[in-house]
């Protein structure tokens, strides 16, 4: 019952619209015949007819049967192609067309006025879009499916491939990239070279820009059955002895495709903006278009921002082996030992070899990030893909490239002018334990600075979120053991801190001002390798604060 | 079936940390057991807020990439929130990938991370029936009721709330 009752509601639906469909349709109909009749009578030739055709009031109906004959083959293509749409896919169009549509309108303000063609050219790239539109939606939905399936149902490589190649929304989306492509040199190459006409040269470039969006997303709909295909899909077989916990297979590298196909495409659009502002000014001597600028001036900053996020991508994951120390048992024992990601166990590499007595697979190494959290190796490099930001506390996993380790380290040396050697970290740790509240003795650029030291273990705060970017600049030294963050007047504190100006004397002691009137001051010194902050006081056990 | 992914073997933890260990007013799962990726649950209504005493159900639906892309919250049928799409589906931060914010309000302490989890979202989701966030409203006109004229808000949901328990 429910099963008719639904389909009279779709065909009540559907024959709704096709009423009115059909009834524009025949009106239109009899208008044009109408108007052809009437000429046929006026006129004498075929010269007279086409001038008699479209002039006055005719010409309307003339323009109204382009738009009833597209709005017809598109609804008939869409119903043989597509069937009914989903709901998505019309909101999608009804998002994106009237954006698409004042691009056509600037399109269609350049100077020489062809009414018919333009009628002519504004329906193809309509349908032609709203086609794009569906079949990257079908797609979509379609891929949606048949990864599930794979997942789920454990089908077979090729099984899996020949699910898409029988797909025809699959040809539909090669088939519609394609069209795009070849309209758009239609376009620029054969008319804009034969009638000279700018109209048809900038919707040639328009077809050229959807081509590459479309090309795009055929690339990646690529690189994405080709993982299903190698990656996910299984042999066939349930294979449940395999220990998932080593043997998950992931494409390590896909994350470095996907952003070259971002970046190819970001390219091809730059070209085809600056070629066709090319052809514009230089070819046919028109003034810029400024329509078109704005496209430009996006295209090449996307370009320009695409390549720095491969860049620093491929960089972090150079990285990651290497800068990222492996978390020590006694770090795995400290918190508790799930990897936030993807919620499992984390063995450090030693323990895991003694109770298994195999080798940890390099995407299971514990990686301790600088902030304290530990995270496996493989889904750190997953979440990096997306984002640059430790997962659970938002600071940056890496620092930018003006503060390695290195170069703070010794920036550090020369500002203490310390003899400084190798091993005096624990001796400054504890130091620092039992003074928590020290501040630090950089010399900082007038008083506009005031800084504070802090051990990062301590550092998890979540308050702290609030300064991990680019308003403070924070530094590692001393193997990362302490963090030395700079922060601005209007930086927020974590409720537990301090901040207390600090200047520094010619005597290279240190004051400290603990309120409007009460100051310390303090010294720091280095002895057989410690350092010390002593306090330049008789007594020496506290602060001693003078009025 | 043996969970191959990342993401099942991190929904299936989920889901068994659930219904270990259930907090109040919530209940989620697996539409079925063959697809890890589609869930349904059961959120309370706040009390002391016009939901009350309602039980809505609402669909989960994960990313093949979860944890590392967020899930979508889609109340079924559609809830009268402010942040609520008329479609049903849910528009708080957390729900929100990493990245450039297209409406710039949003700080990226709020947006999506691994740390989430389900049962996160659905408390994210209770405390913001409790109270909206107008700010970033994602249905106007429920906005604009909300705003102008609560009482006829209140009446309104209580009236759904009512509708949906069969009275």
């Amino acid at each position: 019952m429910v099963f008719v009752y639904n389909y009279d509601l779709i065909k009540m639906n559907l024959d709704r619209t096709l009423k009115y469909m059909i009834g524009y349709a025949t009106v239109s109909s009899i208008l044009l015949a109408w108007s052809v009749y009437d000429c046929l009578g006026l006129s004498s030739d075929l010269f007279t007819f086409l001038i008699e055709f479209t002039n006055g009031y005719r010409l309307g109906i003339v323009i109204n049967s382009i738009l009833m004959f597209f709005l017809l083959t598109g609804k008939i293509l869409q119903l043989s192609l597509f069937g009914e749409l989903r709901i998505i896919e019309t909101e999608h169009i009804l998002e994106k067309l009237p954006i698409f549509f004042v691009n056509l309108l600037f399109n269609l303000s350049s100077n020489d006025n062809n009414l018919l063609l333009n009628c002519f050219l504004v329906g193809i790239s309509v349908g032609f879009k709203i086609f794009n539109i569906i079949s990257m939606d079908r797609m979509d939905f379609v891929h949606m499916k048949i990864q599930n399936a794979v997942i789920s149902d454990n089908i077979t490589s090729s099984e899996t491939l020949r699910k898409y190649l029988l797909n025809m929304n699959f040809w539909l989306v090669f088939f519609f990239t394609t069209m795009n492509f070849a309209i758009a040199k239609f376009l620029v190459y054969d008319v804009f070279q034969g009638i000279n006409s700018v109209t048809c040269l900038l919707f040639g470039f328009q077809f050229a820009v959807q081509g590459v969006d479309a090309l795009t997303y055929f690339s990646k709909l690529s690189l994405n059955i080709y993982e299903l295909v190698i990656y996910r899909s299984g042999s066939g077989a349930l294979d449940d002895d395999i220990d998932y916990e080593d043997e998950e297979q992931v494409w390590e590298n896909k994350g470095i495709f996907m952003k070259t196909i971002d970046i190819g495409s970001a390219i091809l659009k730059s070209v085809s903006y600056l070629g066709f502002i090319y052809l514009l000014t230089f070819h046919s001597g028109l003034s810029l278009p400024i329509s078109m600028m704005q496209g430009t001036y996006m295209s090449l900053k996307q370009t320009y921002k695409e390549v720095k996020q491969l860049l620093s991508f491929v960089e972090s994951s150079k990285k990651l082996d290497s800068q990222l120390p492996n978390a020590t048992d006694n770090d795995l024992g400290d918190s508790d030992n799930l990897c936030i990601v993807c919620r499992e166990d984390m063995h450090s590499v030693e323990e895991y070899e003694r109770v298994h007595n195999r080798k940890l697979s390099a995407r299971r190494y514990p990686k301790k990030l600088r902030c304290g959290h530990i995270l496996h190796m493989g889904c750190l490099k997953d979440w990096l893909e997306r984002s640059e930001l430790c997962p659970l506390c938002r600071r940056k996993v890496f620092l930018s490239d003006q503060s390695t380790p290195e170069s703070t380290n010794s920036n550090m040396h020369e500002r203490f002018d310390e003899d400084d050697t190798t091993n005096n970290n624990m001796e400054r740790q504890d130091f620092q334990r039992q003074n928590n509240r020290d501040i630090d003795t950089t010399e900082t650029n007038g008083a506009d600075y005031f800084s504070s030291v802090r051990d990062v273990n301590e550092t998890d705060h979540p308050t702290l979120n609030r300064f991990g970017n680019e308003q403070s600049s924070s530094r590692i030294f001393h193997e990362g053991t302490y963090q030395q963050i700079r922060l601005p007047r209007n930086a927020l504190l974590p409720p537990d801190w301090t901040i207390l100006p600090l200047t520094k004397n010619e005597d290279n002691s240190y004051e400290l001002q603990l309120s409007t009137y009460d100051r310390a001051s303090f010294r720091k010194e280095s002895k057989n390798s410690r350092h010390e902050l002593n306090i330049i006081e008789p007594n020496g056990q506290n602060l001693r604060l003078h009025n | 079936m043996a969970p191959r992914s990342t993401a099942q073997k991190r929904l299936l933890k989920e889901y068994q940390q659930l219904s270990k260990d259930p907090p109040p007013g919530i209940l989620a799962g697996p539409i079925s057991e063959n697809d890890l990726f589609k869930w349904e649950c059961l959120i309370e209504g706040p009390p002391d807020s016009c939901y009350e005493n309602g039980v809505f159900p609402a669909k989960l639906n994960f990313p093949s990439d979860y944890p590392l892309s967020p899930p979508t919250l889609t109340f079924d049928p559609p809830l009268l929130h402010p942040n609520i799409y008329a479609d049903g589906t849910v528009c708080i931060s957390i729900l929100h990938p990493p990245g450039e914010d297209p409406n710039q309000y949003e700080v990226p302490e709020e947006r999506w991370s691994p740390v989430q989890s389900v049962e996160k979202i659905l408390l994210s989701v209770m405390s913001m029936l409790a109270e909206p966030n107008p700010e970033s409203g994602a249905n106007i006109d429920a906005c604009k009721v909300w705003r102008d004229h609560r009482d006829e808000f209140d009446k309104q949901v209580r009236e759904h709330v009512r509708k949906s328990l069969g009275l």
